[in-house]
């Protein structure tokens, strides 16, 4: 048996954890058991078992969410183990590629966005989820943990599912509702739902809840900073004075500007009733108090808030959704299509195609204790689940018995993550690096807030105030006689000499910064907390850009062996030239190919990943699988095809090491479909080496980059 | 809304509108779908029925909140206006900022309104509220109304996309809840046109063809195993993307193939560019164009940075106006521009304006509109509109207007939710000729 290294160690690694036995769990025979006697009913026929290979690249985009790399998929297609499918699904399921894979699904459910105003407590967001995937935290123990953390960004990540929404906590609660419970109540927040039985009542009961979440806080009260100061003059104040206080809150909050939208604090507060709120049961601006929509009360034990309760009661197997919605998500993630269609659309109403098939989902769900991967090794090792796809479209609204899997496209997020592993092999590691710069950064704004809570409002103001009696109010006398020459020059029309002013003026302001920074935190202070803020601010993507593509090309060497090739000095030139352009085709792509997962979230527009349709996480599950020409045009003139083609990538390297031309057509097709070429395939593409000769690699390379046979998921 | 529809007959299609439209709105639905002279499904949104006076829509979207009183709502002799002057125009009794010399010169074609005011006062939710007629919400994504055209107009020219946006805001709602078919095309830099249209220089046209033939040829067993829609989406698209490539129309995307004298008119910055590819895209039948220009949020040092904006925005504007002009186009192209909110009539003691929703200004020019008007009024100093309040929705639905858009007209989200073009903004038809 012919193991490559890479693979043994997955299989050590999984053994390491020993977090499943090996051999199928009987909850996958059940679901056989039940789909069966579904299909009998019903005159259907299962579809057929899924051979090696059709399972093998399914299962890698499925568990770990990128092909895989060529040697994995020898290493698979060779082993003559009877069980080496249900290793396989062990190993990726303990593997950093699932962590990867997940979080891309998880932000999207989650909306989450790095890329916002309190950007860090975004990205501490990201982090957050990828530990709690990397650590198997339960699903239900994430939710608790989601809607129940308070403090800052640098205690918690989690508190960014609640600066997601900053500001608009009743929106929050609709997203939390979809997310978790399925249910779309959306429309009860401005009045009564006009297709479902909720009311406006129910939907500000059950913000209740969570409204006392406050995302607008700072920490540190400083909008008050010199109440007492004006308490103490007794009667109002000069308007010279309410200047001068106007001026040192101005200085506090450039002070205090880092920690916006770094922190939430719970506090009791509870929605009130719009104005126009039109129905018996209440009058306008009434305040509410919090109620679960369904299902059980919400009870608060002894050492509770509302919100532990509302957790609790939220993640109990016994809540009438929690379970069928996640279970039931996580079913269609893996077979295309929910047992209940739309998956957060739940009525009373709402029927599954296959009742006992939804209860045996969710009892696995709760047997395993919410543990997401116990839960997908059943889903995994079925016999449906290793059943050729239907070939026949699934018509929408149609009901469908799970026959097989549907065929689906690659998310972007799959085909992106596909093309990295052509490019660099498998880099699913890259996801548990810590994240350096971000850590570094939180730990800067940490530190800000413990010397900033460790002196008194008074103590703060009284430092600011002194320090603009001096250096602060030269600085603004000569901000205002720049300011004054700038307008001259403008009027004069010498372009120069406004820029210049405009700089001088620019540097001035920043100088503001530093001393409001000195005044309070002294000098050392405010240049060891500047210093770690200017520092720390490169992201993962960043640092990686240099060292991680090394395109291997030495001149000298190479012109040693032209010179005794016996070349003249013309031809060696040009047998360089062209090596060189070769070495560096695509090496910008390369060296920027990380992870979805390791990118901002969402990518930039325009990025490959939106091109192909990954959700702008503005709205839940927002990503798109749709054929789009953008996606055509990057693929046949983009620079993927391109970088792939770079002598330095594992995928041009296995290509090279094969000998003959039938053994570079089958390291092509193994690399891109996980599969060797099939004799039809063979005799076309022996055709086109014989043809195109120098030009056939690239040819057959290029053309099956821009085939369905890669984009789908058979 | 088609799936919602398609499968439903004609009966309880009738019955889901009527609950829709009373149980949402609080009125009834019958008059809208019995006929009848009370059409009034969608209260407050407006019925006017008209020839449309323009074909096409250049917008010019001035991001981070353009100071209205030192640039089109001119207030000489108040401490307000700070130390601007202000000049004449080619328009009779309008004054303009001295910033803007350009502009004043093409006054005659362009209404001033000075009497916009917006409910929200932070950059996001007042750029999202201008673009779509509605408020940010978390629980869906509105259109905007490019997205708006196409999904009602379709496209002019089925090579080209329905609208443009010439922007480096990544978080332009683009189409909203509306399919990806009329989404605008974003493009970040006006110089380099459109990604990925022209054949890496490595592959020879006929590489190309070759590799496009062998593709088919290899995907040909999968293609004929699986009946999907989707499968068969990507031979359509492949198909596009090379009659895309092929397309005479690709150059509309390439402004180097403008003249010297173009570039120098129109500015060398991105905005200038991006106004230049705007011209160039309306000429070849995209009829929608965002144009954005950033840096106006002027906390500090107002009076610097407005007039290094405004010689941007000045060059820019003024030869789009004179150029569409020029070809005949102003005519059908109605040139908008506008801002998320204003900024503060007083000049904080960082010589800056901070955000000001309450009162602020937009132009209309070309596309039916009366030239050299101002419409609305503040009081002086700029600080309250007194006259003719117009809030986003109304500048889009004069927009919607002069585009011929059934404003009254309701499309259902994918959440079934209702919604119109412009959210019952009120057109300002005394705007028009």
């Amino acid at each position: 048996m012919n193991i490559s290294p890479k693979f043994l160690l997955v299989i050590a690694v999984s053994t390491a954890f020993n977090l499943y036995a090996v051999s199928s769990p009987p909850a996958s025979g059940k679901i056989d058991e039940i789909l069966a006697r579904d299909w009998q009913k019903r005159g259907l026929t299962a579809n057929p078992a899924a051979p090696d290979e059709v399972f093998l690249r399914r299962i890698y985009l499925d568990v770990v969410g990128r092909i895989p790399t060529s040697d994995e998929a020898k290493a698979f297609l060779s082993s003559n183990a009877p069980d080496k499918r249900a290793k396989l699904i062990d190993a990726l399921l303990a593997s950093d590629g699932f962590v990867s894979n997940y979080y891309n699904y998880f932000a999207d459910l989650l909306r989450l966005q790095t890329d916002v105003k309190g950007q860090l407590t975004g990205m501490a967001y990201s982090q957050w989820l990828k530990a709690a995937l990397a650590k198997n935290q339960p699903y239900d123990a994430m939710v608790r943990e989601l809607l129940t953390t308070d403090g800052a960004s640098w205690d918690s990540g989690a508190i960014g599912f609640y600066m997601r929404d900053q500001g608009m906590p009743l929106d929050h609660l609709a997203a939390t509702v979809q997310v978790f419970l399925g249910t779309r109540i959306e429309c009860a927040q401005c009045h009564n739902h006009p297709f479902d039985k909720w009311t406006q009542m129910d939907y500000y009961k059950m913000a209740g809840f969570t409204y006392g979440m406050d995302t607008k806080t700072y920490g540190i009260d400083f909008k008050k900073a010199g109440k007492s100061a004006k308490a103490g003059k007794k009667g109002k104040m000069s308007p010279e004075q309410r200047e001068d206080l106007a001026a040192v809150r101005q200085s506090m909050q450039e002070v205090m500007k880092p920690l916006r939208y770094m922190m939430i604090t719970e506090g009791d507060n509870l929605p009130k009733l719009p104005h126009d709120y039109k129905y018996d049961d209440a009058k306008p601006n009434e305040t509410v108090s919090p109620k679960t929509m369904f299902g059980h009360d919400a009870v608060v034990k002894e050492g509770q808030t509302r919100l532990d309760a509302f957790a609790d009661w939220m993640t109990d197997p016994q809540n009438p959704r929690f379970t069928t919605v996640i279970a039931n998500r996580l079913w269609k993630k893996v077979m295309g299509l929910g047992v209940i269609e739309p998956v957060d659309e739940l009525t009373d109403s709402s029927a599954p195609v296959n009742g006992e098939l939804l209860t045996h989902l969710e009892q696995t769900m709760v047997a395993n204790k919410y543990d997401l991967r116990a839960y997908l090794k059943v889903l995994f090792n079925s016999e449906v689940y290793q059943r050729m796809p239907t070939t026949k479209e699934v018509t929408l609204g149609d009901a469908y018995y799970f026959t097989g899997p549907v065929m689906r496209r690659m998310t972007a997020e799959q085909v992106w993550d596909s093309s990295v592993t052509l490019m660099r092999g498998d880099v699913d590691a890259e996801v548990r690096e810590p994240n350096v710069g971000i850590e570094g950064r939180l730990a800067s704004l940490e530190h800000l807030y413990d010397m900033l809570t460790s002196r008194t409002m008074d103590e703060m103001v009284a430092a600011v105030k002194s320090s603009r009696t001096g250096e602060t109010e030269k600085r603004e006398a000569e901000i205002k006689r720049l300011t004054a020459e700038m307008s001259a020059a403008r009027q004069a029309g010498d372009k120069d000499k406004v820029r210049e002013f405009s700089a001088a003026v620019a540097r001035l302001r920043k100088g503001d910064r530093e001393t409001a920074f000195t005044a309070i935190l002294g000098k050392t202070g405010a240049d060891e907390v500047m210093d770690m803020m200017k520092g720390a601010g490169k992201t993962k993507a960043q640092k990686k850009t240099k060292d991680t593509i090394q395109v291997s090309f030495n001149a000298a060497e190479e012109m040693k062996k032209l010179r005794a090739e016996g070349l003249d000095k013309a031809e060696i030139r040009k047998r360089i030239d062209a090596l060189k352009k070769q070495a560096g085709r695509g090496a910008g792509q390369l060296s920027a190919a990380v992870r979805a997962s390791e990118l901002p979230s969402p990518a930039p527009r325009g990025h490959f990943l939106r091109t192909f349709g990954q959700s702008d996480r503005e709205t839940i599950e927002n990503a798109t699988r749709e054929a789009a020409v953008p996606q055509a045009l990057n693929l046949l003139n983009g620079p993927i095809a391109n970088s792939l083609l770079n002598p330095a990538t594992p995928f041009m390297k296995s290509v090279e090491a094969a000998a003959s031309p039938a053994e570079k057509i089958d390291s092509i097709y193994l690399a891109l479909l996980s599969r060797k070429a099939t004799a039809d395939e063979q005799k076309l593409l022996q055709g086109v080496m014989a043809e195109r000769g120098d030009r056939a690699i690239e040819d057959i390379t290029h053309s099956l980059l821009n085939t369905s046979s890669f984009l789908f998921v058979q | 809304m088609n799936t919602l529809f398609n499968k439903a007959d004609e009966v309880s299609r009738r019955e889901f509108v009527m609950r829709a439209a009373k149980t949402c709105l609080g009125v009834t639905a019958a008059p809208l779908l019995l006929g009848g002279r009370a059409q009034a499904a969608f209260e407050g949104s407006s019925k006017l029925k008209h020839v449309p006076t323009a074909r096409n829509v250049i917008y010019l979207y001035m991001s981070g909140g353009m100071s209205h009183l030192d640039t089109f709502n001119c207030q000489p002799g108040t401490e307000e206006a700070g130390p601007v002057q202000h000049i004449k125009t080619s328009a009779d009794g309008v004054l303009l900022s001295e910033y803007l010399p350009n502009t004043a010169r093409q006054m005659h074609n362009v209404a001033i309104i000075n009497s916009m005011s917006s409910t929200q006062g932070a950059h996001a939710q007042g750029n999202y509220f201008m673009h779509t007629s509605y408020t940010l919400r978390s629980t869906i994504k509105h259109p905007t109304m490019g997205a708006w055209l196409a999904k009602y107009q379709g496209r002019s020219n089925p090579s080209l996309p329905g609208s443009v946006v010439i922007t480096n805001d990544s978080k332009h709602p683009g189409a909203g809840f509306f399919e990806a078919a009329v989404a605008p095309l974003i493009i970040n830099n006006p110089s380099s046109g459109l990604q990925n249209v022209r054949r890496p220089g490595s592959v020879t046209e006929s590489d190309f063809d070759y590799r496009l033939d062998l593709a088919a040829k290899m995907d040909q067993k999968f293609r004929a195993a699986y009946d999907y829609a989707d499968v068969r989406a990507y031979g359509d698209i492949y198909a596009d993307a090379v009659r895309m490539m092929k397309s005479e129309d690709l150059k509309a995307f390439d402004i180097s193939a403008e003249p010297a004298d173009m570039h120098e008119l129109y500015g060398s910055d991105t905005f200038g560019q991006g106004c230049l590819l705007a011209r160039r895209l309306v000429e070849h039948g995209v009829r929608f164009v965002e144009v954005s220009l950033g840096g106006w949020d002027t906390h500090t040092d107002n009076f610097v940075r407005v007039p290094e904006n405004c010689a941007k925005l000045d060059k820019g504007l003024a030869a789009l106006l004179g150029d569409l002009e020029k070809r005949g186009l102003l005519q059908d192209t109605l040139v908008v521009l506008t801002s998320e909110f204003g900024r503060t009539p007083k000049i904080n003691q960082n010589e800056g304006r901070d955000h000001y929703p309450k009162a602020f200004s937009s132009i209309l020019a070309g596309g039916g509109i009366r030239g050299g008007q101002i419409y609305g009024k503040t009081d002086k100093g700029g600080h309250e509109v007194v006259e003719n309040k117009l809030l986003p929705p109304d500048l889009n639905a004069t927009i919607a207007y002069a585009l011929g858009l059934p404003m009254d007209n309701i499309i259902f989200s994918p959440s079934k939710r209702p919604f119109t073009v412009a959210d019952k903004g009120q057109p300002i038809t005394s705007l028009f000729a």
